[in-house]
């Protein structure tokens, strides 16, 4: 007996130890660059940027397309604990706070008690492409994938509002999603906005994306959508909805996801840091490049198609130029626009005419005469909307 | 050293019995203490299912995972640029006064001194 119980528990009991030896033993390269790719539940292969939480980046060659797809929408969440899974017979939406009635939605009371509401917008994460900010600044290494266009649908936030009777004094209207902090003394993500913007007739609940409920990762089952502004807002598995007479304190308005005052693009300088800053809002006006990717080899003389993205906040793209090696700013082809909240695409047949290696910068302006600055940084890496420059060599 | 224990097994079960036991503890130290951590957040659930990213090994490697890794897995470190000292003790200084990370003054500089030979530039 005693030794059937020795010959079961110490091989167990080594194997445990021996896991933590090899552990110790084989420790992977430390790499600071190479991209990791992983399949995360319900996703395809995605940018790994880190794991737990999740933090996931849409790879490049995606952005080809007008819709980017549920499977690898980029995932971005700032706390670790997330339920895996959601049961929509217990789910409820809350509206709570300064209401004359209090409500708890259930998914099929926002299908079938409110009339269905849709519309294309870009969700773009305020950290997007920090990881090209110089000098660099901590937080989420991002390259040009934290953002993804797509056609939500759900309830307008204003119907849902109403139907909960929103009391007079309200001014702000704070989102919590299921996410959870893993320590008490971090404060749960919870964001807000003021109340005529929660009442615009745009903010809205989605329930699905694409045509598609959500991927658990993007904020299955409900996902605030704030058209044209920063995804820091776009609370995702929103379960809470609360409405405040006053100034709504929480952590992540307050003292995260602060740009400086008054200066567009976000921008300050290192040596000289704002000393007013406020929340983060809308999206400044930017382009990006999506084809050719960097470093591709091109043929002299020959035509090259160049292809990418420009958005802004909502008053619309008016013209994209591009700047091939110091040369004047020229005309890009614009797509048909797909929405005013959308991206839109743009192109350009551009012949190198020797080899060499070529500069290509792209600059959008919106219908207000607003552009993207030549330079631009900020501690927190946030807006990021330089003039974007890719580099092609001709042979 | 499974192998070892395998061939004198019969004659010194009793022995090894014990000294197993007190291998367990010993070796897996570590383990344990790593799982103090996760306790604190054990309702999670993994839905990236990556295998534990690694950081060096250095002074001050212990104290980073008691503490750093309660939010962050490891892999957020491994993703951040270079930065100086200064840039580094600021960091860990928000993290203990903004979310409240439960680190003892003492131990913030060797994690700040662990960060700046991991992650360091001057």
């Amino acid at each position: 007996m005693k030794l059937i119980l020795y010959a079961v528990c110490l091989p167990l009991l080594f194997v445990a130890c021996n896991q933590q030896v090899k552990e110790a033993e084989q420790q992977p390269p430390f790499n600071l660059v190479k991209d990791e790719m992983v399949k995360a539940e319900g996703k395809d292969s995605m940018i790994l940027l880190t794991d737990r939480p999740a933090n996931l980046e849409t790879p490049l060659k995606y952005f080809k397309q007008d819709f980017t797809p549920n499977s690898v929408f980029f995932v971005r969440w700032h706390l670790s604990k997330l339920p895996a899974k959601i049961d929509l017979d217990t789910f409820r939406l809350r509206i709570t706070g300064n209401v004359a009635h209090e409500l708890a939605l259930s998914m099929n009371d926002l299908k079938t008690k409110f009339e269905p509401y849709s519309i294309v917008a870009l969700a773009e994460c305020a950290g997007n492409s920090r990881s090209f900010f110089d000098p660099r600044v901590p937080g989420g290494q991002w390259k040009n994938g934290a953002m993804g266009n797509a056609k939500w649908t759900g309830v307008k936030l204003k119907d849902v509002l109403e139907s909960a009777g929103v009391k007079p004094g309200t001014k702000d209207v704070a989102f919590n999603g299921l996410d959870a902090p893993p320590l008490a003394t971090v404060a749960d993500f919870i964001k807000s906005l003021y109340v005529d913007h929660a009442m615009d007739g745009e903010v809205m609940i989605a329930y699905e994306m694409n045509g598609e409920p959500l991927p658990l990762l993007n904020g299955y089952p409900l996902k605030l959508v704030v058209p044209g502004w920063y995804a820091t807002y776009w609370v995702g598995m929103l379960s809470d909805i609360t409405l405040y007479t006053d100034t709504f304190n929480g952590f992540w308005m307050q003292k995260s996801y602060l740009v400086p005052k008054n200066v567009s693009n976000g921008n300050e300088k290192p040596d000289s840091l704002a000393k007013d800053v406020v929340p983060i809002t809308r999206l400044d006006v930017r382009s990006i490049f999506v084809s050719p990717e960097p470093e591709t080899v091109v043929k002299s003389g020959q035509d090259c198609e160049i292809e990418g993205l420009a958005f802004d906040y909502g008053a619309g793209i008016s013209k994209v130029e591009i700047s091939a090696d110091s040369g004047e700013w020229v005309n890009a082809r614009l797509d048909n626009e797909i929405g005013k909240y959308s991206w839109r695409r743009w192109h350009y047949t551009w012949k190198p005419p020797a080899p060499g290696v070529y500069t290509i910068k792209v600059k959008a302006t919106n219908m207000k005469g607003e552009t993207q600055p030549e330079h631009q940084w900020n501690r927190s890496g946030y807006m990021r909307n330089e003039i974007e420059v890719l580099q092609l060599k001709a042979e | 050293m499974r192998k070892k224990f395998s061939l004198n097994f019969d004659k010194y079960k009793i022995l090894f019995a014990l000294t197993a036991a007190a291998l367990v503890m010993i070796t897996c130290k570590p383990a344990n203490e790593k799982n103090i951590a996760d306790n604190t957040i054990s309702t999670e659930t993994k839905l990236v299912d990556v295998p534990e990213a690694s950081l060096p090994n250095a002074p001050g490697a212990e104290a980073f995972r008691m503490n750093c890794m309660i939010c962050h897995s490891e892999r957020y470190i491994q993703m951040q640029p270079e930065f100086p000292g200064k840039t580094w003790e600021k960091i860990v200084d928000k993290m203990i006064k903004s979310y409240g990370a439960p680190i003892a003054d003492s131990t913030s500089q060797t994690i700040v001194n662990y960060l700046t030979t991991i992650k360091g530039k001057n």
